[in-house]
């Protein structure tokens, strides 16, 4: 069967799978409501439709029975009255009528009521199924526990800290169980800190934020250019979850905030780059790398600490219908560059992925016209190392290993522009368009003259926003392929939550930078309980 | 990003018009009775707890629990809500300044925890569920009452003991297209109570679905000299059966308590509660 008839059973089959999710909420109560609100009857109008209509003929007289602009038969003024007595509403459900102010709070999710101290977080269930791939039917089968808690110590400080541990069974369970380096051994086994700080309030201006945290800035939901703090989690392209790709650092963010204005100072004190995938994985960072000759070494951060510290500052002023930043910072890259090692005694070719420092000076806007966001970023990035592709003519006309030259540094300029549109009941419209431009650029660079890649995300929200559905779509330079990503997240109860969908991978040139992960279609399944 | 549903605009509870003071009206008009409900004090500063009761038509229900601050500048208002639960929301804010100026932009950001970022969102389209609820963020924002026509269906009607006015809104013609756009409604219908000015009941027609909405205020309390309902129920039917209801339960209300300035930043939304 060819590709595109097997996409059209699978989203077939993703269509049905929606409608199933649906049917829970209809055969079983929510076992975590409080029992204070269990109803006993269902909210029909069946039951008292007599009496209401005797009701509603008596007190509302003729006049009310003209007034339906809809004039269909079966909703004939009045008669589709079934609630406007309120006696329906409370005889369906005593239970909440009766419940009185002074029990509210025990009716209400933990949580609910404000206390200093909060401990809650969740258990999640990834799995993907790369039915592409010949010699493998599970890709992940990863649990994941996230725990986090919150103290206020008083009114002007508060200490929060969470983490999460993960552990990919799949690796064991398949043929995934290769040799890899560090960048798959995060992905099989994880245990991370992703905050541990400290927020206080100096006075009504000043405050301070020390700790592991993420700090976002920028406009553009997908693309980074003024967003210079957090490096990101790449490991699975289009999969992960906006929320969940930023990784926390260790920072000290002190902010002043003025009336409108508002000014932010950032210290980096960890650089862990972002997460790549690794030898082994679906998604190796260095696929278009690996050959026998040829062996990439872990990744060679610069040092925590003070030594290395970075710094990011930005400027905000809000205005009527719109909000513009100014970036400047001096940061590590959140991606490697490769460095030549030598060669071993066993005639391998040794890199090493390691960071280099640049500099940013950004702009960001944002500005709001009825019910669409128009939003601007630029940045220009002054000495970012760009990697070579001449690297191994190099190496094999016997130049000397220290004179290699692995990368360039080169000035860069980066311009997006997005439109988000919620003026579509329930439907909210994304799109976002950057380039990227190399100054003074060489043939020899791995990376083209102009880079475009475009964003497009679509999310309908339906059945009073329990079920949501998404559709996200990454096009690369033009005819350097795309990523197609559509799921569906039921939300089953308050705390559990179910999410299904389809992610594409296509490109055609070999030279594409996703062309590794032609094969790598996939569908995927999560399951969250929230406590 | 599940957030990202609720974004848009919430409002303030009480700023809309099922709140009044006590105010007698002698003679009036439909569009009379309107505007005193519209204009109503609603106090200074506001800051209430809510929790919403959202119940589908298999009796299932979610609950939400929110604190709202607000403040009044002038005719200006600002204000800030802070999400509880349910757990993958909380300690999300939205902040809002609705500028009584019909030329500004009301001005509307979002913070999202789980993305440690404040954003701009648009607000312009109001007839999106407020929250996955049966109110919609124009119901909870109050509509413009000069684009609506309003006529009496009955001057003088007791509901529950008490005289009401019945009155029917329909959109003026010429921001009929806006208005059906922005609110969602083709018609609504209010019972307003006489002594207090409070819209105690009232029925609204969807244009989306062809949907009827019932809604009803209850438990009114008079609360620092302000008459405050402290719940709200909203019902969605379609063809005669509910498919979705929801109630707002308000507590801990407290009007024109000194609130500072510095409650309404972006800083402010990221800090929490």
């Amino acid at each position: 069967m060819p590709k595109s008839g097997k996409r059209i059973l699978l989203i077939l089959l993703l269509v049905l799978l929606f409608v199933f999710q649906l049917m829970p909420s209809l055969w079983f109560q929510n076992p975590l409501v409080p029992k204070a609100l269990a109803a006993d009857e269902p909210l029909t109008r069946t039951n008292t439709q007599d009496s209401f209509e005797g009701q509603i003929e008596d007190s509302l007289e003729d006049g009310f029975k003209d007034i339906d602009p809809f004039a269909s038969p079966d909703d004939a003024a009045g008669k589709d009255d079934a609630w406007i007595n309120d006696a329906r509403i409370d005889d369906a459900d005593p239970n909440i009528d009766n419940i009185s102010e002074d029990t509210r709070d025990e009716m209400t999710l933990p949580g609910a009521k404000y206390s200093d101290l909060y401990l809650g977080g969740y258990v999640e269930l990834e799995t993907e199924i790369g039915y592409e791939k010949p010699d493998e039917t599970l890709s992940k089968f990863k649990p994941i526990l996230f725990v986090e808690t919150e103290y206020r110590i008083n009114r002007n400080h508060k200490f929060r800290t969470s983490g999460l541990a993960s552990y990919d069974a799949a690796y064991g369970m398949t043929a995934k169980d290769q040799p890899g380096g560090q960048g798959l051994d995060d992905e099989i086994r994880d245990i991370e800190l992703r905050d541990l700080t400290i927020d206080s309030t100096l006075n009504d201006i000043f405050s301070i934020k020390a700790g592991r945290q993420i700090i976002a800035w920028g406009d553009s939901n997908f693309a980074k250019i003024t967003d210079v703090v957090n490096p990101r989690d790449t490991t699975s392209p289009g999969l992960i979850e906006l929320e969940d790709s930023r990784l926390p650092v260790a920072s000290l963010r002190l902010s002043a905030q003025y009336g409108s204005l508002s000014l932010d100072g950032v210290s980096i004190h960890e650089h862990p780059g972002s997460k790549i995938s690794g030898l082994g994985s679906d998604f190796d960072y260095y696929a278009p790398l690996r050959q026998p000759n040829i062996w990439i070494r872990d990744k060679k951060t610069p040092d925590a600490g003070f030594k290395e510290t970075s710094f990011a500052f930005k400027a905000t002023r809000s205005f009527n219908g719109g909000d513009i930043s100014l970036v400047a910072a001096n940061t590590f890259d959140d991606l490697p560059v490769l460095s030549y090692q030598g060669i071993s005694p066993q005639e391998i070719l040794m890199f090493t992925p390691e960071y280099e420092r640049f500099s940013t000076l950004g702009i960001s806007a944002s500005m709001v016209k009825d019910s669409a966001l128009f939003k601007v970023e630029a940045a220009f990035r002054k000495d970012r190392a760009v990697q070579r592709n001449d690297v191994l003519s190099q190496i094999a006309a016997g130049i000397p290993v220290r004179s290699i030259q692995t990368f360039d540094k080169k000035d860069q300029v980066e311009v997006l522009t997005g439109l988000e549109y919620t003026g579509i009941s329930d439907l909210r419209i994304l799109l976002e368009g950057k380039i990227l431009r190399t100054l003074d650029h060489k043939s020899f660079l791995n990376l083209p003259k102009y880079e475009y890649r475009t964003y497009f995300q679509a999310t309908y929200a339906m059945l009073n926003e329990t079920l949501a559905l998404d559709l996200f779509w990454v096009y690369f330079n033009p005819g350097q392929g795309h990523i197609l990503r559509l799921s569906g997240e039921y939300d089953i109860f308050d705390n559990v939550s179910v999410q299904l969908g389809m992610a594409f991978y296509s490109a055609d040139n070999s030279d594409t930078v996703i062309y590794p992960y032609k094969n790598m279609d996939r569908i995927f399944f999560r399951f969250k309980y929230f406590f | 990003m599940k957030f990202n549903r609720y974004i848009l605009i919430f409002a303030f509870i009480f700023s809309s018009p099922w709140l009044a003071m006590s105010v007698s009206i002698a003679g009036p008009s439909a569009p009379g009775v309107m505007e005193k409900v519209d204009t109503r004090e609603t106090g200074e500063t506001m800051k209430s707890d809510t929790l919403m009761i959202l119940m589908d038509k298999g009796n299932q229900k979610r609950l939400r629990n929110i604190k709202t601050i607000r403040k009044e500048y002038g005719k200006d208002t600002k204000g800030i809500i802070f999400f509880l639960t349910p757990a993958d929301v909380r300690n999300t804010a939205y902040m809002s300044f609705d500028w009584d100026d019909a030329v500004k932009e009301d001005d509307s950001w979002l913070y999202l925890p789980a993305l440690g970022k404040v954003k701009r969102v648009a607000a312009g389209d109001k007839s999106g569920s407020f929250m996955g609820s049966d109110f919609t963020y124009s119901d909870i924002n109050g509509i413009k009452i000069e684009d609506w026509d309003y006529t009496f269906i009955k001057e003088s009607y007791s509901l529950e003991g008490k005289d009401t006015w019945v009155i029917q809104g329909l959109p003026k013609k010429q921001a009929k297209q806006r208005v059906m756009a922005q609110t969602g409604y083709l018609k609504s219908m209010m019972w307003v109570q006489k002594e207090n000015l409070v819209v105690v009941k009232a029925k609204y027609w969807v244009k989306k679905g062809k949907k009827i909405k019932y809604f009803k205020a209850e438990k009114i309390q008079n609360i620092n000299g302000i008459w405050t309902p402290l719940k709200l129920t909203m019902v969605t039917t379609s063809k005669g059966k509910v498919t979705h209801s929801s109630i707002l339960k308000v507590s801990n209300v407290r009007y024109n308590l000194p609130i500072k300035d510095t409650y309404f930043t972006t800083r402010s939304m990221e800090q929490g509660l």
